[in-house]
């Protein structure tokens, strides 16, 4: 354009390009967008009694997190040898460490990923998180549904039993029962008779966990929250007097008797998680994927950044010069915030 | 070019030809995706007249609710249709949510940045266009989406469904769908277009300050630039630094609506007896980050119109502007300052009461930048030779009303007074006196005054003068008696205040005002006839109808592509009027091209 | 023509004047007391804070009065002077300047120093009254859309944040004893409320998650207006509530009324007498 640089001398303004004051200004704004998420983390951090810092709680992995900032800074720095080596045009130099830059990104964003699948396969997700033994309880019984239901589907979707409501699980529960006693069932599907017991077994144990749960009775010290022990348990007491409560280390107890059981332990194991209340986890899961979210999403238009140069394949030449230098004064910037991000939420 | 040494004669001519080499422009290139700064500013400035009738007919809805409760509303009712014209209270609630939003997000910040940013910067820096001119249609074309969005807010929930949270959509309300019939999807769709316009404003404020910055014409050193120039460089300032953080926010009101984080949200709270919420978040965050954009925002929507209007001003009244670098130091200040009191609207949400007062200290110090811009205006009119045309009064009015408006703002400053006035109708009187009575006056005005450089023709006077008198007196009748509605206990955003009865009373006032605006409204028909008009029968005029100094007059009117026939080179400051050399030369104005008689001076210029 | 639009300057000022002035007496000022006629505010902190606004208004219309008049001046100067007679050229006086920038900051640095207290009292601990640390909190007030719910503790009993099965409710009426400070918690259920009772001149928003300590204190026995300030929903201006202020033994009474109330069936008997 006829006013990107004019003669200097009488150029009233400062000697630096249009397009590279632009950036500069841009960054600016950047800036300020991270410094809002910072001081809203801090805020919240300060706002809250009990931090989750506690890396068995919030499965944050320092190492990688470490390992992270040395790519990103090791990547920076292949971006300042391009753009030195496109001064000099020296083009196929310039191209190689821009490749390098690449993979380092590319690196970046595996081992974030990584950190990602860690936290998902905890459930350390925004609303997911039980903040109080309460609610990890809850949890539990949800997710021990979840999982019966999974069992029953296998039966209910392809009519080996005819119910009128699949989705009633005490009806289907009474129709498997039928498999343990009835013998031309059993012929008909031998291979589902096992598993069929071992289902209205586990349906029996969700029940049964659910039944305390709901009267809010001892596992161990109460036998069954429904039906004739419970009638004796609660005989037995002097009036006035209340069962023994439900605890939380009961239900821990249960579900890892359930997981570590032969027949329909798999399937505990991948539909529930291990209880575990974490105050003020939510926010915390908050705050760490939308900080960490938001830098990725600069990490990935900055590679966009990079791809294009890289897309002249061998005849990458001077045009390119100011945006190798423009692109990698953007790539610093992702490197800066992650700087400040990492001991923020790894460290401290 | 526009910035070639002035030495080389020759250079003009075959400029002026490249010049004209880019006019022959395909329709869709000259007028619709036109990178031309002159043609987005002229879009931007019908675009938000548009949306300026939108906001006030919504607007005169609510004045009618006010006026008359629950009566079926003539012509607007069926538009809106609301239940047979009938407003309901959750409709009503989102009729001053959408004419805040529009008003401010789709009319006042993008009129004046946008428009009047657009429009001058190049033009009077001398500078051939923006820095990045694709960049500044993008700024342009981000508007639309983001009226979209707004418009899809209307009807998102269903029509008496729009978003209701008011134009500041605190949490909870704008956090849980379910805590209002409007906080569900349309609370959505309002924060997308939220920051639809944020991402509009952020390109143009990037673009105005590398263009300020780097692209002045020869002489054209900092302190010889027009104070419009200055207010839109600090206005820029404001935009970029202060943007982002709602933008920020926006997503993050976003996230707890849609994926389930609890930034605002704290534990346990039932609305609607929907689920109790998880998480330990703060309502009081959400108001911190907005406040921090909005309180400088109130002044992005002001010190562009404070700029114009000095140097209307000072070309009115033939005579240079008094205290041209205090003028520029007090909107630094204003500039600086407004990023420290944001917590004066939050003096009664229950934040730390030490704050309360620092940030009633600074909101005090904030009126001193103020105070000495006013009293700077009176000095600049004090012994001119006033030309009382349309402009002239618009920029009165100007200052008249930003008096007003600013003397309110001290009442609500004083933290104690403002634990009464917090939101009641004293507060809706301040911000109407500085929105609608400063800045838009001072919009007219200059719409008035540059309308020429925009189409070559002149807007027709008497109907300005019109215009100016209804506008003014309809204005007053609407906004003063406000300011008794709030001292008399008044809450802002009701819908039926009469259900109170130490309110009751009040009923005929709000009768009265509401006829005044109505007055108002209809006032603004002049504008919009004498606007289209002149536009194609206006009679025409040369390069400088008012005799300004200013060097987009030295440009044709309208000026071509790339600006300048002669490429401009600047030889003092603006405001120069009735100064010895202008007499010298037998006029009591001296363009800044105009070269001294004598060298030397030029060399110690340049 | 010139001098009309000088005038018309001059003229408008004049009128919102003549606004304010008659203002009072058409009770388009403070609100009344129901019953008296008085405007005044009903609590110690309301009359300092209209003192402030007094003292505010003051200096206000001064600087209102002083600046319209010299915009009118300047005009009709400009409106006098003929075409042909050149326009000062001055560019400013630093004298000027100096003064127009010192004594505002002045007016505002004491307008801003001169009511700290007043805000400490309403707002900082350390500063309310001895009897309301003594007594403690005598109440709670819970917002939710759209009403006001009062929680008592059982009569002898003190108030504990977590609710007692003895305590007692009431919806939309809080009784206060007269004459005496009156702390009392603010909460809201939902959505962010704002506790305003224009005759006390009160204002506080309930805010989700926190309980925030309001204080009162009324010496006149009568109903009282509360309403809720802070946009909370279709419903908002329809939160409507009344303080009722009788000596401390009728609301002793009330409160028991509304326990027996409350232990027997459930039929609650309205007690105003
Ligand atoms: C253009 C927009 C604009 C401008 C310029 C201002 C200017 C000011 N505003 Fe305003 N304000 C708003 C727009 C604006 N405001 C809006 C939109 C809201 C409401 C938001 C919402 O809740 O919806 C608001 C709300 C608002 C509040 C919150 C009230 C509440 O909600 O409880 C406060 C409180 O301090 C305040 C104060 C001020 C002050 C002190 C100034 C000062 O800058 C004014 C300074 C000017 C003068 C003082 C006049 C000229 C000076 C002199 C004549 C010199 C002599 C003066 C003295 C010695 C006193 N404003
Ligand atoms: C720049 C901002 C702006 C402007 C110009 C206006 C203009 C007006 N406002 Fe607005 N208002 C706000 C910003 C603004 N307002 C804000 C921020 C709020 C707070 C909302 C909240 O609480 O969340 C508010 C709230 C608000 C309320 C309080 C609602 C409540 O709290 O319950 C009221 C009530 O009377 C009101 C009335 C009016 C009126 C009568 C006008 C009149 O000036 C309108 C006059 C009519 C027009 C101007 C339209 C006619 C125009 C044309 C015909 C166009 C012609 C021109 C061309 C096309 C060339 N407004
Ligand atoms: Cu509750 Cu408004
Ligand atoms: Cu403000």
């Amino acid at each position: 354009m006829s006013h990107s640089t004019p003669p200097s001398g009488l150029k009233m303004g400062i000697p630096i390009p249009n397009s590279k004051l632009g950036l500069w200004l841009f960054l600016g704004t950047e800036i300020m967008f991270f410094t809002a998420f910072i001081g809203s983390y801090i805020v919240l951090r300060i706002g809250s009694p009990q931090w989750p810092t506690d890396t068995a709680d919030t499965h944050i992995s320092i190492i990688a997190g470490g390992v992270n900032t040395f790519v990103l800074i090791l990547s920076s720095y292949f971006v300042v040898l391009a753009h030195e080596a496109m001064a000099k045009k020296n083009f196929p130099q310039a191209r190689r460490f821009l490749i390098w830059t690449m993979s380092l990104a590319f690196v970046f964003l595996g081992i974030k990923s990584y950190e990602y699948y860690g936290k998902i396969s905890h459930d350390i997700l925004p609303s997911h998180i039980a903040e109080t033994p309460g609610q990890a309880i809850n949890k539990v019984d949800r997710e021990l549904e979840a999982v019966v239901r999974e069992r029953f589907k296998v039966y209910t979707d392809d009519q080996l039993i005819d119910v009128a409501e699949a989705a009633d699980l005490s009806n289907v529960n009474a129709q498997l029962d039928i498999f343990s006693t009835s013998p031309e069932k059993q012929q008909q599907y031998p291979a589902l008779t096992e598993t069929a017991k071992a289902d209205v077994r586990l349906y029996a144990e969700w029940q049964n966990l659910h039944q305390h749960i709901v009267a809010d009775v001892s596992l161990l010290k109460v036998p069954a929250a429904a039906g004739p022990g419970y009638a004796q348990a609660r005989a037995a007491l002097a009036d006035g007097a209340s069962l023994p409560p439900l605890e939380y280390g009961e239900v821990v107890a249960k579900v890892n008797e359930l997981k570590s059981d032969e027949q329909f332990g798999a399937a505990v194991r991948s539909g529930v998680f291990d209880p575990h209340p974490v105050l003020y986890g939510n926010l915390f899961a908050s705050i760490y994927f939308l900080m960490t979210g938001f830098h990725a999403i600069h990490v990935i238009v900055g590679m966009i950044l990079f791809v294009v140069p890289l897309m002249q394949g061998s005849n990458l030449d001077g045009r390119y010069t100011d945006w190798v230098e423009n692109s990698g004064l953007y790539w610093h910037f992702v490197d800066l915030v992650w700087i400040f991000l990492f001991p923020l939420l790894y460290i401290a | 070019m526009a910035t070639v040494s002035p030495a080389i004669e020759s250079h003009s001519d075959d400029h002026s030809h490249d010049a004209h080499g880019h006019h022959e422009l395909p329709f869709h290139k000259k007028y619709l995706f036109s990178t031309d700064h002159k043609m987005i500013g002229i879009q931007f400035l019908i675009t938000t007249l548009a949306m300026l009738m939108v906001g006030g007919a919504l607007a005169l809805a609510v004045r009618w609710q006010l006026a008359f409760p629950w009566e079926n509303m003539p012509i607007l009712g069926k538009i809106f249709a609301a239940q047979g014209g009938m407003i309901s209270p959750e409709f009503y609630t989102m009729l001053f949510t959408m004419h805040a939003s529009v008003m401010i997000f789709l009319v006042i910040i993008p009129i004046l940045a946008g428009a009047f940013g657009n429009f001058l910067i190049p033009l009077q820096i001398g500078a051939d266009d923006m820095a990045f001119p694709v960049l500044n249609m993008l700024s342009y074309w981000f508007m639309w989406p983001a009226m979209f969005c707004f418009g899809a807010s209307f009807i998102a929930g269903g029509v008496t469904a729009g978003p209701a949270g008011g134009w500041t959509s605190y949490p909870l309300l704008s956090a849980l769908q379910a805590a209002a019939p409007g906080s569900g999807p349309a609370q959505t769709w309002w924060l997308f277009g939220l920051t639809l316009v944020g991402v509009s404003s952020m390109m143009g404020s990037v673009n105005y300050m590398t263009t300020i910055i780097n692209m002045r014409a020869p002489g054209m050193t900092l302190f010889r630039m027009p104070l419009t120039i200055w207010s839109m460089f600090i206005t820029a300032i404001l935009q970029a630094f202060a943007l982002p953080v709602l933008t920020a926010a926006g997503f993050m009101l976003v996230a707890d609506r849609m994926f389930g984080t609890c930034f605002f949200i704290p534990a346990g709270v039932i609305v609607n007896n929907a689920e109790p919420t998880v998480g330990g978040g703060q309502p009081l965050l959400w108001q911190h980050l907005f406040w921090f954009y909005s309180h400088p925002a109130v002044y992005i929507m002001l010190l562009p119109a404070m700029g114009m209007v000095s140097d209307m001003l000072s070309c009115m009244c033939r005579k240079p502007i008094f205290g041209y670098k205090p003028m520029v130091y007090s909107m630094a200040a204003i500039a600086g300052l407004g990023f420290i009191v944001w917590g004066h609207h939050m003096f009664t949400s229950g934040m730390n009461p030490a704050l309360g007062m620092t940030f009633m200290t600074s909101t005090m110090m904030i009126a001193l930048p103020s105070a000495i811009k006013t009293f700077n205006w009176i000095g600049t009119i004090w012994g001119g030779n006033v030309r009382f045309n349309s402009i002239m009064l618009n920029c009165s009015g100007f200052v008249a009303m930003f008096i007003v408006g600013g003397l309110s703002g001290i009442f609500m400053a004083a933290v104690p007074v403002d634990i009464y006035f917090h939101d009641t109708y004293f507060i809706v009187a301040h911000f109407h006196y500085v929105l609608f009575g400063a800045t838009l006056f001072g919009v007219f005005a200059a719409i008035t005054f540059w309308f020429p450089k925009m189409f070559g023709r002149m807007m027709n006077d008497t109907v300005g003068k019109w215009h100016f008198v209804l506008t003014f007196i309809g204005f007053n009748g609407t906004f003063f008696p406000m300011h008794l509605l709030g001292i008399a206990g008044m809450p802002r955003r009701y819908a039926d205040p009469y259900l109170h009865p130490y309110l009751e009373h009040l009923l005929p006032m709000n009768q009265f005002m509401t006829c005044s605006a109505i007055l108002m409204g209809v006032a603004q028909f002049l504008l919009l006839g004498n606007f289209l008009y002149s536009m194609f029968c206006g009679e025409k005029c040369g390069r400088n109808p008012w005799g300004a100094n200013g060097l987009e007059w030295t440009a044709p009117s309208p000026p071509g592509h790339g600006n300048f026939d002669i490429p401009p080179v600047c030889y003092r400051g603006p405001y120069e009027y009735s100064s010895p050399e202008a007499t010298a030369i037998g006029q009591d104005f001296i363009s800044q091209t105009e070269p001294h008689p004598n060298m030397e001076k030029l060399a110690a210029a340049t | 023509m010139k001098k009309f639009w000088a005038l018309f300057f001059i003229f408008w000022p004049i009128v919102a004047l003549w606004a304010c002035w008659v203002a009072p007496e058409r009770h388009w000022w403070f609100p009344v007391f129901p019953g008296t006629g008085t405007t005044d505010a009903m609590s110690p902190l309301g009359e300092r804070i209209d003192g402030l606004f007094h003292l505010i208004l003051g200096i206000v219309t001064v600087t209102f009065v002083g600046t319209q008049i010299a915009l009118g001046y300047v005009l009709w100067k400009g409106a006098v002077k003929s075409d042909d007679t050149a326009a000062e050229f001055s560019h400013g006086s630093h004298s000027l300047e100096l003064i127009w920038t010192v004594v505002p900051a002045f007016v505002l640095v004491f307008i801003a120093l001169y009511q700290m207290d007043v805000w400490a009292e309403f707002r900082v601990q350390s500063f309310y009254p001895d009897q309301t640390v003594q007594d403690g909190p005598q109440l709670e007030l819970t917002a939710r859309q759209f009403e006001w719910r009062v929680r008592y503790p059982a009569p002898g009993k003190e108030l504990k944040n977590q609710p007692q099965p003895d305590d007692l409710y009431a919806v939309n009426e809080l009784h206060v004893a007269t004459g005496r400070p009156v702390k009392f918690n603010l909460r809201t259920d939902d959505v962010q409320h704002a506790f305003f009772a224009p005759q006390l001149r009160l204002k506080q928003d309930a805010v989700a998650g926190l309980i925030i300590p309001v204080w009162f204190q009324i010496p006149k026995a009568g109903n009282y207006d509360l309403v809720c300030a802070e946009l909370c929903g279709w419903g908002h201006y329809k939160m409507r509530a009344t303080i009722i202020a009788e000596p401390a033994e009728k609301v002793q009474q009330y409160i028991e009324n509304l326990q027996t109330a409350q232990n027997f069936d459930g039929v609650i008997t309205t007690d105003e007498e």
